[in-house]
């Protein structure tokens, strides 16, 4: 289909933008060194920080019942500080005013939600007595601790009596006791309240009691807490990249260049990203990484093309920058417009946090275009000494080695069992991949190790409590007052005894709890009263005379003002994936069997609740935007080779490092989350950009009239030892992620390792055996037809 | 054949592609696990009632309708069906096919084939009737009783085809009900007890020690009971109901049933207590059923040397005190 005519006119274009920047270079450097020095300004402004709210897709229905109710309710900032004695129980004097302690002080805590500090030292907490006068309802400790033995004796009695607080607030054994609190989605500051709550419960801890906190504010205050760390690993991952290129390449060029590359880049996108006003969440920075290796391998493969020109005998160093640039300018643009295809459809996926990674994502990869394809041939050109080596450690002649083996698998019989190979691997994978997680994989967060004092506190907390994760759903009625009718609270009552037999759910609350209660308490503690009201006009009056002993809001965790909403609270032990799976369909369920019940179940709120919504987003968009990067990618190739076939090709590197990758996770545990998200849709794009170099130049070799096999040798000589040099520096470094205390990182840093080894193994292994074997009409049908030899011809062309 | 493979392979991308947008948009994540059966016996449940008609049929109903069978001493329970949904307050069975059960709303269920079917017995209530029905109890032969709420007290002689209203409709719960030959003691609200000495046809007041509620009473023999009520109320009469005598009990917790073993007094109420005494005016010992536990219990039978309970748990007590909670 190609004809030499139609691809003459692009390629001259690309000569003479080639030409006119090697020969205005110094206004090329000129102009990029300002973009860089004003983008770095722009740069050094943006914040590093975590919204939760960007995590969340404001349309799903979930997320909307959550915003409407989280501030009563609870919402998925919730905080649970458990204070735990060794010896004893929590009823002494000294341990129950830490919890008065701990429970005054968090008032102080920026952004805190202060209606909704509950605990045993709250004035919420009531103890309710029917006596001689009436109903009697008094803040269980508050404002006073107990001192004497009788008055604590007195609060044990009155703890084990209610059912609100004895197992809720106060632990079963009586051995710890629960402090939750909430946050203003709006004022909430991880850092503050991260740093604010440690001052706190360091100020109680010790003399026996041990504290121990969970929830997502303190989770991202951890993640913030080795922000240093993970910039000083960063450091070292930086150093070692830097050692590792230049032992490879022997030469500065090869080192700093593409160092150079990176860092322009990352610059400008940060410039960038602090213009569009992003923020930069900080477990995001593994994208960056990700995208900068992009960045050092685009630049390396600039050079070692530079001094193969130059071996080649090219006359002098702008002419062998001139012929790099202009031979790897295809293949180099392919690869950065496929990386940023790949990225952009990330935009459809409607959760914020990934809408703003897919952009920033693509204004950097976009930047490569630039850092890499023209700044690093630029650059090169100004070389004056090119054929000195920088120290006398030569590791090419074992490059050698193993290209040369490289070559010979493609050109012997060993290329069938490569290509069967990999059709089993890729099979195999396939089918392992399935087992991929969505949502968190394992109990406790995923984010930190499992021995992290964040997770050993979760579970600690988990055991003792009924769970530290919450889902609310809610009972909407049609009209004010609604909830009071017997069938609603009898749904609500039904629903919560349904919901308390699954696995993984360890309690429930909602006002059909506290009615029976009152009820019971009303008939002089008879327990065989101890049932919701038989009519609208009772529950009424109970509901009464329970808040009006009540200060105003107090029962709002429980029911609106109107009664026409109320909340079903559920306590998850873990918010594993399938933990949250099972509980939305169960609750589904119990909609389903109940038809004609008068009140409506809206799903759902708090962090369970958003963790459901973000989970069922996920697992679809994410194989639609595979989907989506695949049409991108053939789009990309189709145009570049006038061929589909062409397309049809790239997708076996995509789509193997794909299904590698995701059972990668698979067996480590590791599941598809909101933060897996990004990095995972930039691996689509990233498995192919090796196998362009080499093809592209097996083909261009074909056109110049060499033979197949002395094609390979020379792409995989040439091109392949780039992509050795990069694959094997890159992953090198990674692999020092893994002693980042972040879980999240260390794992990430394996999976980018697994990413670049397997698209360097599959362009020098698998590319070239499928070359020979099926045969590509792109990239055989030129050949013979426009053959201008190595260098000379082309520059000749070109100059 | 070459352009088969030309076409094919330009098919081949879009092909993918479009399968993968397919399951994209159409494949929706999906809970693996079903959903669980719940358990017969569940933390949430409350039994007010237990029957035990043979040492191996342990029979409980409570609250919410719910009806509770063990045929194998509580190793396995099954749940049973019955028309109605109101809470069931107290169970009576003459053995392990025929039993009746009573509660809110003056429902009265009962079965003749172990609770297979239950059916509500209908025209007991008169209209606009809604109370709440409290206690039943069987007496020999045919006899059984029921009390309840607005002064009610209902009686039968042939095992519950027909039934007679023995009280007058007033404001006042009776609680519980004992038998020894034509002598009927009620008791409820406020302390008060009704003595009958001819069946059930006239009724005179008896002085009451207290004015705090009594939830039951119970006779060893014609002439020795104990009342149990709240606030920890034990009672006494030794001339089978005509005086009461208030004794110590040694808690001030409520007390919801009193039984006789046949050589000891046992009673049971809030806070996972249980008492006993083996002449009752004697001190009580009171201690919890098990440690830890709070749970109420309304229900007792003694059954040979072994107790059960039920409330807020459902358990057996054996001869050494050792408690086997059902779940």
């Amino acid at each position: 289909m190609t004809s030499p005519e139609l691809s003459k006119a692009p390629e001259s274009k690309v000569a003479r933008f080639v030409r006119f920047c090697i020969r205005q270079r110094l206004a090329v450097v000129l102009v990029m060194g300002v973009l860089t020095a004003v983008f770095a300004l722009l740069a050094v402004q943006i914040e590093i920080k975590t919204v939760f709210d960007d995590q969340l897709p404001q349309n799903h229905p979930y997320i909307k019942v959550n915003d409407q109710f989280k501030q009563t309710f609870g919402s998925s900032n919730m905080v649970s500080i458990m204070l735990e004695v060794k010896d004893g129980d929590i009823f002494q004097p000294s341990v129950l005013k830490k919890i008065q302690k701990v429970t005054q002080e968090l008032q102080l805590v920026d952004g805190v939600n202060q209606f909704q500090i509950i605990s045993l030292a709250a004035k919420k907490l009531k103890e309710i007595r029917a006596s001689t006068e009436g109903i009697d309802i008094k803040p269980l400790m508050w404002p006073k601790v107990p001192k004497t033995q009788g008055e604590i004796d007195k609060l044990k009695d009155a703890v084990l009596r209610n059912p609100l607080v004895y197992g809720t607030y106060v632990s079963a054994d009586l051995k710890a006791a629960l402090v939750t609190v909430d946050f203003y989605d709006n004022e909430i500051n991880y850092k503050k309240i991260y740093d604010q709550i440690g001052a706190i419960t360091r100020s109680v801890a010790g003399d026996g009691v041990t504290v121990r906190v969970v929830g997502e504010p303190i989770l991202y205050g951890w993640v913030r807490h080795y922000l240093p760390e993970t910039g000083r690993i960063f450091l070292v991952t930086l150093v070692a990249l830097i050692a590792l290129l230049f032992l490879t390449a022997r030469t500065w060029r090869g080192t700093l260049l593409p160092l150079l590359a990176g860092v322009v880049s990352s610059i400008w996108a940060l410039g960038a990203a602090r213009l569009l006003g992003f923020h930069l969440d900080p477990l995001v920075i593994v994208v960056a990484f990700l995208i900068t290796a992009r960045a050092i391998s685009h630049s390396v493969q600039l050079v070692t093309h530079y001094d193969d020109e130059l071996a080649a005998g090219a006359e002098n160093s702008a002419a062998a920058a001139t012929a790099a640039m202009y031979a790897l300018f295809k293949p180099g643009m392919l690869g950065v417009v496929a990386d940023a295809g790949c990225m952009i459809v990330v935009i459809l996926t409607p959760i914020p946090l990934l809408q703003k990674v897919a952009m920033i994502g693509t204004v950097w990869v976009l930047t490569i275009a630039i850092s890499a394809v023209v700044l690093t041939p630029v650059l090169l050109s100004w070389i004056k000494r090119p054929n000195q080596f920088a120290h006398p450690i030569n590791v090419r002649p074992m490059m050698e080695r193993l290209l040369g083996g490289c070559v010979r698998i493609a050109s012997t019989r060993m290329r069938y069992v490569v290509v069967a190979a990999t059709a089993v691997i890729f099979v195999v994978s396939g089918i392992y991949a399935f087992k991929l997680k969505v949502g968190d994989a394992n109990p406790g967060s995923p984010i930190l190790w499992g021995d992290s004092t964040y997770n050993q506190d979760a579970a600690a907390i988990n055991q003792r409590f009924q769970g530290a994760d919450r889902m609310f759903v809610v009972f909407s009625g049609d009209k004010t007052d609604a909830l009071k009718e017997p069938a609603a609270l009898q749904s609500m009552a039904a629903f919560q005894a349904y919901m308390e037999n699954q696995p993984g759910v360890g309690g429930t609350l909602s006002m059909a709890d506290i009615v029976p209660i009152m009820n019971r308490i009303l008939h002089e503690g008879n327990p065989r009263y101890e049932e919701l009201g038989t009519s609208f006009v009772e529950n009424g009056e109970i509901m009464y005379l329970f808040t009006s002993g009540t200060d105003p809001g107090d029962i709002d965790r429980l029911v609106d003002p109107q009664y026409k909403n109320a909340s079903v609270t559920i306590l998850f032990r873990d918010h594993q994936g399938e933990t949250i799976r099972s509980a939305i369909s169960h609750v589904e369920d119990f909609v389903a069997a109940h038809p004609d019940s008068t009140v409506k179940i809206r799903l759902a709120g708090g962090l369970i609740g958003v963790l459901a919504a973000v989970n069922e987003i996920i697992l679809s968009k994410q194989i639609e935007s595979i989907a989506l990067a695949l049409l991108v990618l053939v789009l990309c190739c189709a145009v570049a080779y006038r061929s589909l076939a062409a397309g049809l090709f790239f997708m076996v590197p995509v789509l193997l490092s794909n299904t590698l990758t995701f059972s990668f996770m698979a067996w480590k545990g590791i599941g598809m989350n909101i933060n897996t998200l990004p990095i995972a849709a930039l691996g689509i794009g990233l498995g192919v950009d090796y196998s362009f170099y080499v093809v592209d130049e097996i083909r261009e070799e074909l056109r110049r009239g060499e033979p197949l096999f002395k094609a390979i040798e020379l792409s995989l000589m040439s091109a392949g030892r780039g992509v050795l040099i990069t694959a094997a520096t890159l992953i090198t470094s990674v692999v020092i992620w893994y002693l980042s205390s972040i879980r999240f990182q260390a794992e990430m840093g394996i999976l980018m390792a697994l990413w670049l080894f397997i698209s360097a193994a599959t362009s020098l292994l698998v590319m070239p055996a499928l070359v020979v074997l099926l045969k590509p009409k792109f990239i055989f049908e030129s050949v013979g037809k426009s053959g201008p030899s190595r260098n000379t011809a082309m520059l000749q062309e070109a100059m | 054949m070459r352009r088969l493979g030309r076409v094919l392979s330009s098919i081949m991308p879009f092909a993918i592609i479009g399968g993968l947008l397919y399951a994209g948009i159409f494949v929706k994540p999906k809970a693996t696990g079903d959903s669980v059966e719940p358990p017969v016996l569940q933390p949430r449940d409350a039994f007010y009632g237990i029957a035990v008609p043979d040492d191996k049929v342990i029979w409980a109903v409570g609250r919410g309708g719910k009806v509770v069978r063990s045929e194998d001493a509580g190793a396995h329970w099954i749940s049973q069906k019955t028309p109605s949904r109101q809470s069931l307050q107290s169970l009576i069975a003459w053995d392990a096919r025929r039993a009746f059960a009573v509660g809110n709303q003056m429902t009265v269920l009962h079965t003749e084939d172990g609770g297979k079917k239950w059916s509500a017995l209908a025209g007991f209530a008169q209209a606009g009737e809604v109370q709440k029905l409290i206690r039943a109890r069987s007496g020999a032969g045919g006899n059984a009783w029921i009390v309840g709420e607005m002064g009610s007290i209902f009686a039968t002689a042939d095992y519950g085809q027909t039934w007679v209203r023995l009280g007058k409709r007033e404001d006042l719960a009776w609680n519980d009900i004992a038998a020894h030959g034509a002598w009927l003691t009620v008791v409820g609200e406020f302390g008060h007890i009704r003595l009958s000495e001819d069946g059930g046809a006239n009724w005179k007041e008896v002085a009451s020690p207290v004015k705090s509620s009594l939830c039951a009473v119970m006779y060893r023999d014609e002439r020795n009971g104990v009342a149990v009520g709240l606030e920890g109320v034990i009672l006494v009469t030794k001339d089978g109901g005509r005086t009461w005598s208030k004794v110590a009990s040694g808690t001030a917790e409520h007390l919801y049933d009193v039984a006789w073993t046949g050589q000891r007094w046992v009673a049971v109420g809030d806070q996972g207590l249980i008492l006993t005494a083996e002449d009752p005016s004697d001190a009580w010992l009171v201690r919890s059923i098990s440690e830890r536990s709070y749970a109420w219990h309304t229900g007792l039978v003694s059954r040979g040397d072994r107790l059960y309970v039920a409330g807020a748990t459902l358990a057996m007590i054996d001869s050494k005190n050792k408690v086997q909670t059902f779940k």
